[in-house]
C-alpha cells in the first residue's frame, strides 16, 4: 500500500509553495525532512516542525531573504494545524 | 502587473517619440532616454539590494547588478570625458575600463543567480533537463555574440586598440551571461506563480530582452533603429522592475511579519 501525503506535510507545502512555487516547496520540504528528521515524508506531524524548520530556514533564507523567511516560518508556527 | 504595462508603455513611447523625431534629434533623444532608463534600472537593483539585509545571499546578486547598470550609463562618452577631466586618450580608456567593469559584474550578478538554487541546498540543474538546457543556450550564445565576438577579436588584433579590446570583453560576458540564463530560466518555471516568481521571471525577460537586442545584430544590414531600441529599452526598464519587485516582496513581508507578531501577542 502506498501512503499519501501527510496532512502536515500537504500544509507545510502549501505555505511554503506560496513563496518558491509548489515544485520547489516538494524539494525544500523533502530534503529538510531527510536530513533533519530522519523520518519518512508520510509519517511526518507537527511534532516534527521544529526540526524541519531547522531545515528549512537556511534554504528559505538564501531564495527570500531573512524578512521573508521569519514570515514563512512564522506562517509554518501558526496555520499548521496537525 | 501595473509595472510590467508601465515599461511596456515607456518602451513603446520611446519608440512613438524616436520616429517621429527629424534625424537631427534623434540622437539627443537616444542619449537622454538611454540615460534615463539606465538611471531607472540603477535605482530598482538599488533599492532590492538596500532593502534586503547585510547577509542575505541574494543581496549578491543586486549588488552586482546594480554596479553594473550604473558602471553601463559612466561609460558613454559624456561621462567618461568628465571623468577622464576632457582628455580624448583618458576618455577612451576611461570609457573601455567602465564598460568592460560593467559587463563583468553582470556576469558577476548571473554566477551568483544561476548557483542559487544549489546554494539553498536544492539538487540545480544538474539532470538531463539542465544539461540540455545549459547545451542550447551555450550555442545560441555563440552563435549570437560568439561570432561577434571573432569579429571584434580580428579588429583587435589589426590595431583597433583599446575600444576594440572592451568590446571583445563585452562580447564575451554576454556569452557567459547568456549561457547562465540555463539554470536562471529552468528554476524561474519551478517558481510558478508563486511570490518570488515576479522578480525572477522579470529579470529572466530583461536578459531574454539583451539577448534579442544582440540577436539583432546578426541580421543581415543594419538592425531596425526601433526594435533595436524598443529591445534595448525593455530590456533596461524591465531589470529595474525586477528590483522593485524584489524591494516590493520584502516590505510586504515586514508588514505581514508585523501583524503575525501582534496577533501572537494579543493571543497569547
Amino acid at each position: 500500500m502506498v501512503s499519501g501525503p501527510s496532512a502536515f506535510r500537504q500544509q507545510v507545502e502549501s505555505i511554503i509553495a506560496e513563496y518558491l512555487g509548489a515544485r520547489t516547496a516538494e524539494s525544500a520540504v523533502r530534503i529538510a525532512s531527510a536530513t533533519w528528521t530522519k523520518r519518512d515524508l508520510t509519517q511526518l506531524t507537527k511534532a516534527d516542525l521544529p526540526a524541519l524548520r531547522s531545515g528549512l530556514a537556511p534554504m528559505l533564507k538564501t531564495f527570500l531573504g531573512a524578512e521573508v523567511t521569519a514570515v514563512v516560518l512564522a506562517r509554518l508556527d501558526a496555520e499548521v494545524e496537525r | 502587473m501595473i509595472g510590467l504595462a508601465a515599461v511596456a508603455a515607456l518602451t513603446a513611447l520611446h519608440v512613438v517619440v524616436l520616429l517621429a523625431l527629424p534625424a537631427a534629434g534623434v540622437p539627443g533623444w537616444i542619449f537622454a532616454s538611454h540615460l534615463a532608463a539606465k538611471v531607472l534600472a540603477v535605482a530598482g537593483t538599488a533599492a532590492a539590494f538596500a532593502v534586503l539585509k547585510r547577509d542575505d545571499y541574494m543581496r549578491r546578486f543586486w549588488g552586482p547588478l546594480s554596479g553594473s547598470y550604473l558602471l553601463l550609463t559612466l561609460a558613454v562618452d559624456a561621462f567618461s570625458s568628465a571623468l577622464a577631466g576632457g582628455s580624448a586618450a583618458g576618455t577612451v580608456w576611461v570609457s573601455a575600463a567602465l564598460f568592460l567593469g560593467g559587463n563583468l559584474l553582470s556576469v558577476t550578478a548571473s554566477v551568483v543567480l544561476a548557483r542559487t538554487y544549489l546554494r539553498a541546498g536544492l539538487e540545480g540543474a544538474t539532470g538531463r533537463s539542465g544539461a540540455g538546457g545549459f547545451a542550447i543556450s551555450a550555442a545560441v550564445a555563440l552563435v549570437i555574440s560568439g561570432v561577434s565576438m571573432l569579429h571584434e577579436v580580428q579588429r583587435a588584433l589589426a590595431g583597433g586598440g583599446v575600444e576594440a579590446w572592451s568590446s571583445v570583453g563585452g562580447y564575451a560576458c554576454d556569452v557567459l551571461t547568456f549561457v547562465l540564463l540555463a539554470p536562471v530560466v529552468i528554476f524561474a518555471f519551478r517558481l510558478g506563480r508563486s511570490r518570488l516568481a515576479a522578480p525572477w521571471w522579470t529579470f529572466t525577460a530583461s536578459v531574454l530582452l539583451w539577448l534579442l537586442y544582440a540577436t539583432t545584430e546578426r541580421l543581415p544590414g543594419p538592425p531596425p533603429l526601433a526594435l533595436s531600441e524598443a529591445l534595448r529599452t525593455g530590456a533596461t526598464l524591465l531589470a529595474g522592475l525586477a528590483g522593485w519587485y524584489q524591494r516590493a516582496l520584502v516590505i510586504e513581508a515586514r508588514t505581514r511579519l508585523a501583524q503575525v507578531r501582534s496577533a501572537a501577542v494579543s493571543g497569547a
